[in-house]
């Protein structure tokens, strides 16, 4: 049988709307021939998902948003390239703007003294972005999500609780020590002590994506506690290791050496 | 969507009214969390992606019964249904038993596997037929919908009844070989 002939017997046979004598047959070439029973299945399930209208209107919703999520996504990754690009461009620009910045920083170093390490503390220290590259083994997912979750909204100090707890209950647990130690630097009072212990257990263990990262929030910690040896051999360890943290660690040697 | 957090009931109305502003605020708020139960269980992130899509739908269609409610915050079930889901994806790619901890098991407890293969299923069904044009869309929804051919072809502007019908046959042929051919379409009809 032709193509469209068959698709219209299915949706007969589907609608109720066969004869009594032409259902009898279709019945019984069902039984026998078993690509068109699963044709049936098909098209009964196809019929199914089309008549509910609301369900599909609202997955076109979600393709919809998915779509939108990914390209404003997408959108500022370009945008990050169209600022390398203009920055490429404005290479001499740069130039001229460092000879008046060091002109000024020079000036200054003549009016103002150098800066307190507390200064120093709170020009570098920003809290770690999560990103979409979060990895790793988790035992308790559920805890977990949620500890990130209030982190990602600035609720640093229940935060802090609930990482300690993880950590607790896995002391192996690199991701969890990291975030523990984030939530204490950003919780107010910053708890420094905890932190630096947590950044050290992750420098230690030296396997973890974290190690780099925490080793510029313990130059950091060092710094705000007055050990200003310690900081500096810290940021020379990540200079030597080609971790430059956009710059931030040549400046903040600088800064350390005046 | 405002930063303004919002309630468990807040998030579920949302779904129900398929309010795109929740939408697209639940994408960015917690797609990154369900990328990483996914990768962290073997998955990519396009599963991860297919993932969050059936949670949103199943939960919207859950969230239709009246009797319908959340005992956890929105978090907490969103990521146990994409859990669920994920578990029954691989329980069927690995062809072993993937055992769901207690937590997640209790919220989860309606969601049989056959219920979470029925809506992948569908899930599929309904993204190939997004995926036709506008027109066809439009012809087989009427025609399901109970549309007459004279009232398919005149709100089509089409030239005959033999011709409406041809193109409705045309639509749905593209419908089903874009549902054959997907590859996840032999494993959801295989029993």
């Amino acid at each position: 049988m032709h193509d469209q002939k068959i698709y219209e017997k299915i949706e007969a046979y589907l609608n109720g709307n066969l004869s009594a004598s032409e259902l009898n047959d279709f019945e019984e070439q069902l039984r026998t021939d078993e690509e068109l029973a699963e044709q049936v299945v098909l098209f009964k399930d196809i019929h199914f998902v089309i008549e509910d209208e609301d369900t599909l209107k609202f997955q076109h919703i979600v393709e919809n948003s998915e779509k939108d999520y990914f390209e404003s996504s997408n959108a500022n990754t370009h945008s990050n390239l169209d600022s390398n690009k203009i920055r490429r461009n404005l290479k001499w620009f740069i130039v001229m703007a460092v000879i008046v910045f060091l002109s000024v920083l020079i000036w200054n170093r003549i009016q103002h003294p150098a800066p307190s390490n507390q200064e120093l503390f709170a020009l570098y220290f920003e809290p770690f972005v999560i990103n979409d590259d979060l990895r790793g083994p988790t035992k308790d997912e559920n805890q977990f999500i949620k500890a990130i979750d209030l982190y990602q909204e600035g609720r640093f100090d229940q935060a802090s609780a609930m990482f300690n707890t993880l950590t607790e209950q896995d002391h192996s647990n690199m991701i969890y020590a990291f975030y523990l130690a984030n939530s204490t630097l950003n919780q107010t009072p910053r708890d420094f002590d905890l932190a630096k212990k947590q950044y050290e257990k992750i420098i230690t263990e030296g396997k973890s994506i974290y190690v780099s990262d925490s080793k510029w929030y313990l130059s950091l910690i060092a710094l705000v506690q007055g050990n200003k040896n310690l900081a500096r051999s810290i940021l020379l360890e990540l200079q030597k290791q080609g971790h430059h943290k956009n710059g931030k660690v040549q400046n903040l040697l600088d800064q350390l050496k005046e | 969507m405002s930063t303004k957090k919002l309630s468990p009931k807040e998030y579920i109305d949302g779904i129900r009214k398929g309010n795109p502003e929740i939408i697209k605020g639940i994408y960015e708020k917690y797609h990154p969390a369900i990328v990483h139960l996914v990768e962290t269980k073997h998955g990519t992130k396009d599963d991860a992606n297919d993932v969050f899509k059936e949670g949103l739908v199943l939960i919207y269609q859950k969230s239709q019964k009246p009797e319908f409610q959340l005992s956890n915050t929105f978090l907490t079930y969103f990521y146990a249904v994409c859990k669920n889901i994920w578990s029954n994806k691989l329980r069927k790619k690995t062809n072993q038993e993937i055992t769901l901890d207690q937590k997640t098991l209790l919220i989860v407890k309606d969601d049989s596997p056959r219920d979470l293969d029925k809506n992948e299923k569908y899930f599929l069904y309904r993204r190939m037929f997004l995926q036709l044009g506008s027109d066809c869309q439009k012809v087989l929804e009427m025609f399901l919908r109970k549309s007459s051919m004279s009232e398919i072809m005149d709100e089509m502007g089409y030239g005959s009844i033999s011709y409406t019908k041809k193109r409705k046959f045309l639509c749905k042929k593209k419908l089903v070989q874009l549902i054959q051919s997907h590859p996840s379409f032999k494993e959801l009809t295989t029993p």
